[in-house]
């Protein structure tokens, strides 16, 4: 999410809580006999808000798995989630007087620790890598779809070539990847390229075709595979281009708009694969952040009832 | 490269509309952690839980002194039962289990700091636990001035205590000593000089013992060996730990003795020149008017036991003879002169009175050294008996002799009784004089002593305090690094009723906040009356406490 005007009431709303908690600690901290405690009234009270506005957090991922409720807005959910999520952090070490206490106590410390860093560096990194994408990777598409897509420029590269160097040698099967359709494709149909779509009757192999078949099965159809391999003379974006300008040399003029096609498919498939490098950038994060929330929540729930017991 | 037949309509016929029905890699995996991560967590709570193992809901490591009981939260944490119950705390029943003072009381006493405070506590709310491994005992300040800032009592009488202390380095009153007085003990503020004296009745100068190059420390050294002796560039002097040695704790000091700190080496108390081997012992003047009238009648029998003639050759019988002779004693010497020789307030007594009065420093040897304790443990004690009555009895006369039990050991003894009376005449025609060097110039040197006509003189009983501040505790071996005389003004003390003790100022010099020594109450105060603790021997077997089950029904008491 990104950070712009409209959080600022939020921003402003958690500071003067955070000001207020703050002022009425100082004195309490001061006064307190034997130091701040978890089990004193001041500290059961921030423990109780604290642990309150950890519960509202956490209820988050309950509200977007049923967003048609109309229970307020996603947005809104997050901003809370962001701000109160912060807030409570600080409460709960006021609560525990900036002690980690015993094994369950330390232990809910440090996984609570380990949430608000982790949420901090998924927030910074929305501000930082959507941008990022939006200009670097104008081909980006759903990152679930990505190995789809993959296939499929695979087979409009394949057909494509095909097209005007006759046909090729069996490819390495892709991983089956179910694809029950959708969109405006049939199962097992390929998008045609532009460029078959402008010149639906190319059908003829050009006989100087030999040299683009033998780039094509041994730098472009290894380049269009699900994982990019590390070497080869796609590996970087100018060795692609040398590649390429290379090929246009050696073919004829005509086929020059088939090499720029395959130049557009393994541009998609490079930007796909940095699309997939920066989604694990960004969400990666919250296979750290959620489940550890989730055991958050739980070992509080824990602690809370056996300290108010004992 | 992007080709503008090429757009993100057409590029989205490639998308499956339904694709978010199915879990991607990612979201699965997100899906099993966020459901394995709390799976681990209740795994730990029940591993600990099987094993009957609470200490991982404790708040913090418990203390020391508690370790034993940490994964048993019930052992403290349990409600009180029945009239052990604390009258100040609320019962805590069903759900709630806070710690009872009941609980503590199963172990320890907490016996209650002063009759008349205005509230008691409960155990737990000074003595917070869960918080890592400290002294309990180790209060903050405002555990103490929740009283002592406005000190009221229970039944709302004026304190005698100092009514408004906030802390030790603004309003800490200066320190009262306990006096004594006419049986009276008295705290005299150390700020009221005209009413602050030590009563020790012990006439003591500090300066002069201090002094560098006293006379005889090389003798002492040699002597009793370097210990609280100390080697100065101008010479050497008597430390101050010779005579005020610690206790095993360090914590106070041993009290001072005679035969430890005083007696044999500097202050002996030897009888006469001419015994020269006799040392009275350090008592009361009737045990002392008892050996010294033993000593003079074996000297004299002894005397008469010698046989005349030229010398013998063996030393002991020479030493012997020399001594007669000296005593007038001899027979070969004496036959043509009545009986009695010298009083040694005579001319004998130039050997005596012509000695410095602090006695002869290492003449004897460890050997002489006299001990304090009663007359029965001295080699000639014993013989008590034998020339009169018991020195322990009442009434004894000075300087007369025999009477009581004597008597009959007389009769029993007829065919010696000519020359044991002899003895008594002669030992009673010494005894004034030898007493009268004993008392005057040895006891009075260092006691007050008062004299009677026909009696026997008395000693002022000593009293030197063991405890000069009763409210407080010090700890000697917690200030080795300084010097004594940093806060004991010894070396300038000439008169016996100085008090040594500092003031209170003394210690703000170090124990101040920002940076000086540690200034809270219970450096030096102890909350518990500990003279009022119970038996030590506890209610507990080592099993109950090793495996430390929760005890039914309360209080195994």
């Amino acid at each position: 999410m990104l950070l712009d005007a409209s959080h600022r009431r939020w921003v402003v709303g958690a500071l003067v809580v955070l000001l207020v908690a703050t002022a009425a600690y100082v004195p309490y901290a001061r006064g307190a006999m034997q130091g701040p405690s978890g089990g004193s009234w001041p500290g059961l009270i921030y423990g109780g808000a604290g642990f309150a506005l950890m519960v509202y957090a956490g209820l988050l991922g309950a509200r977007r798995q049923v967003p048609t409720w109309r229970i307020g807005r996603a947005t809104t959910w997050m901003k809370g989630h962001l701000w109160l999520g912060l807030l409570s952090y600080f409460l709960i070490l006021f609560h525990g007087g900036f002690r980690w206490g015993g094994p369950l106590t330390f232990a809910l410390m440090a996984l609570f620790t380990v949430v608000i860093l982790s949420g901090i560096y998924g927030l910074v990194l929305q501000q930082i890598l959507p941008r990022m994408m939006q200009t670097q990777l104008p081909l980006e598409t759903v990152y679930e779809q990505i190995d789809a897509i993959v296939a499929q420029l695979r087979s409009e590269a394949d057909t494509l070539v095909a097209a005007v160097a006759g046909p090729l040698p069996v490819a390495e099967p892709l991983p089956a990847i179910e694809r029950r359709g959708g969109g405006g494709l049939e199962r097992g149909q390929v998008l045609a390229r532009p460029v078959l779509r402008a010149r639906p009757t190319w059908t003829t192999a050009f006989p100087e075709s030999g040299v683009l078949r033998e780039a094509y099965v041994t730098d472009i159809r290894p380049f269009l595979a699900s994982r990019l391999p590390g070497d080869g003379r796609l590996a970087t974006p100018r060795q692609g281009e040398a590649m390429f300008q290379h090929l246009k040399m050696a073919l004829p003029p005509a086929l020059g708009e088939v090499i720029d096609e395959l130049q557009a498919i393994c541009e998609e498939r490079r930007q796909l694969a940095v699309q997939r490098r920066l989604h694990h950038w960004l969400h990666g994060w919250l296979l750290v952040h959620v489940p550890l929330s989730m055991a958050l929540l739980l070992l509080s729930i824990v602690h809370a009832i056996v300290s108010v017991r004992y | 490269m992007a080709d503008d037949r090429y757009t993100t309509k057409i590029r989205a016929k490639r998308i499956e509309l339904q694709y978010f029905k199915r879990l991607h890699a990612f979201r699965r995996w997100k899906l099993i952690l966020s459901i394995a991560a709390p799976l681990v967590a209740t795994a730990w709570l029940i591993a600990y839980a099987a094993r009957g193992d609470q200490r991982i809901y404790t708040s913090g490591p418990l203390s020391t002194a508690h370790a034993m009981f940490w994964t048993q939260c019930s052992d403290c944490h349990r409600p009180p039962v029945g009239d052990g119950a604390a009258s100040s705390e609320a019962p805590a029943r069903g759900f709630f289990l806070r710690v009872s003072a009941q609980a503590c009381l199963a172990c320890h006493d907490g016996p209650i700091h002063h009759e008349a405070q205005a509230f008691d506590p409960t155990c737990a709310s000074c003595h917070v636990e869960h918080k890592g491994r400290v002294a309990l005992a180790a209060l903050g300040d405002a555990q103490c001035t929740q009283c002592h800032a406005d000190l009221g009592t229970k039944d709302r009488t004026p304190s005698p205590f100092a009514p408004k202390i906030r802390d030790f380095a603004s309003s800490h009153p200066e320190f009262k000593v306990a006096v004594r007085e006419n049986g009276a003990v008295q705290r005299v503020s150390l700020d009221r000089t005209a009413e602050l004296k030590d009563t020790a009745q012990i006439k003591l100068n500090h300066q002069k013992h201090l002094k560098v190059g006293l006379k005889g420390l090389e003798e002492l050294r040699a002597l009793k060996g370097r210990q609280g002796i100390l080697d100065k560039r101008e010479g050497l002097q008597l430390g101050c730990a010779f005579c005020h040695q610690p206790e095993a704790s360090r914590a106070a000091m041993q009290p001072i003795s005679y035969a430890k700190h005083c007696g044999p080496a500097c202050h002996p108390l030897d009888v006469d020149a001419r015994l020269s081997d006799a040392v009275a012992p350090h008592d009361t003047p009737v045990i002392v008017h008892a050996y010294l009238r033993t000593l003079f009648i074996e000297a004299f029998e002894q005397c008469q036991a010698l046989s005349p003639g030229p010398k013998t050759g063996s030393v002991e019988a020479d030493k012997v003879k020399k001594q007669c002779q000296e005593l007038e004693l001899a027979r070969a010497d004496v036959a043509e002169q009545p009986r009695g020789g010298r009083s040694p307030s005579g001319a004998g007594d130039e050997g005596v009175t012509e000695r410095p009065r602090g006695g002869r420093l290492g003449r004897r040897g460890e050997e002489t050294e006299t001990k304090e304790e009663p007359s029965g443990d001295q080699p000639r004690g014993r013989r008590l008996q034998r020339g009169g009555q018991s020195a322990d009895e009442p009434g004894s006369d000075w300087p007369r002799g025999r009477r009581g039990r004597g008597e009959e050991a007389e009769a029993r003894t007829a065919p010696a009784r000519a020359a044991g009376a002899s003895a008594l005449e002669w030992a009673s025609l010494q005894l004034p004089g030898a007493e009268k060097i004993m008392f005057k110039q040895k006891c009075e040197f260092c006691h007050t002593m008062t004299y009677a006509a026909d009696r026997l003189p008395q000693v002022a009983p000593t009293a030197i305090p063991s405890r000069w501040l009763p409210h407080s505790v010090f700890d000697h071996g917690a200030h080795r690094p300084l010097a004594c005389t940093e806060c004991h003004k010894a070396t300038m003390s000439k008169e016996t009723t100085d008090v040594l003790l500092p003031s209170v100022a003394v210690c703000r010099e170090c124990h101040r906040e920002r940076g000086g020594a540690r200034t809270g109450c219970v450096e030096c105060h102890v909350y518990h009356d500990k003279t009022r603790e119970r038996d030590p021997s506890g209610p507990f077997a080592v099993p109950q406490l090793v495996k430390a089950p929760p005890a039914a029904g309360g209080s195994p008491r």
